[in-house]
């Protein structure tokens, strides 16, 4: 699976930042397993407010209504880390229409 | 009447491996291994198609394998309406030199990742800000070509039509090309393109 990969604006990697590398990396771990697609596209913006990750295919989709125990699991591991971390996580996906996962972390001022 | 192009690249591999791709959609009617031997092949090339004395509208759609900030940003700046990376496969190819040849922009997720970058919001930069400054319908289209999304998913998002999505991005385009902002200046001086 190829990654495309484009950022707006980079910062320093800090202890802070890692709730939101993991969640991103799951996502897109999730996508290269279940998404059948060949490519992900992944965009990442930080400033000292806030880092945001968003992680998209264009391959199968989920209908999460419809998600078995097991890869429900997967999303409220994304979820939970990211919310556990004071920031978001959102799943937005449709049978046929691909996947996209908004991951949204506010920093603190230093 | 299909698109007229010439292929330049110092690699000859290459080139014949974009030859491939672009197959028949376009007419290739030359190819060079650098801008210079190219130039005097586009100029013949508007005359044979019968445009007019004055410089032809020549449009440049960059494509390359760096993805560096000061390539992608100094190309555009020397005049290239356009910039995706090798990575593009042949359809996205083909659309692209149409959206560019039909007087388009095309910007690749990276590039708008750049641009995003470079007018950085709260940098206060001169007096002209419609120049140095993008909107915030501008920083939106951007961003979602940044997240990948393709012209007719973010018209349907926005709620616009495909016209005023490339619309801003020819927008964004002038002023990339126009503003004298200090992240974009700064690589000018060093990039001697023709």
């Amino acid at each position: 699976m190829r990654v495309e990969l484009a950022s707006g604006g980079d910062c320093e990697l800090t202890d802070d930042l890692r709730p939101l590398v993991l969640a991103a990396r799951e996502a897109m771990v999730n996508a290269a397993k279940f998404s059948g697609a060949d490519e992900v596209d992944v965009y990442a913006e930080a400033d000292d407010a806030r880092a945001s990750v968003f992680v998209r295919d264009r391959g199968a989709g989920f209908d999460r209504g419809a998600v078995p125990e097991d890869r429900r699991g997967i999303a409220e591991s994304i979820e939970g880390r990211m919310t556990r971390a004071g920031g978001s996580a959102t799943v937005t996906s449709s049978p046929g229409e691909g996947t996209e996962v908004e991951l949204l972390l506010p920093r603190s001022k230093p | 009447m299909k698109r007229r192009v010439v292929l330049v690249d110092d690699h000859e591999l290459f080139r014949a491996g974009v030859r491939g791709e672009l197959g028949d959609a376009v007419e290739i009617v030359g190819e060079a291994g650098s801008v210079a031997e190219a130039v005097p092949m586009i100029r013949e090339e508007a005359v044979i198609a019968g445009v007019s004395q004055e410089r032809p509208g020549v449009k440049f759609l960059a494509l390359s394998v760096s993805d560096a900030a000061e390539d992608v940003i100094g190309v555009i700046r020397a005049g290239a309406r356009g910039y995706v990376t090798k990575t593009i496969s042949g359809d996205e190819l083909t659309s692209a030199v149409t959206r560019v040849a039909d007087g388009d922009a095309v910007f690749s997720p990276r590039l708008a990742g750049f641009v995003l970058d470079a007018f950085r919001e709260g940098d206060r930069v001169g007096d002209d800000a419609e120049l140095n400054e993008l909107t915030p319908r501008e920083r939106e289209v951007l961003q979602l070509i940044a997240r990948g999304y393709r012209y007719k998913e973010i018209a349907a998002r926005l709620h616009l039509s495909v016209k005023t999505v490339e619309a801003h991005v020819s927008s964004v385009l002038r002023k990339l090309q126009l503003s004298s902002r200090h992240e974009l200046t700064r690589w000018a001086a060093e990039r001697r393109l023709i």
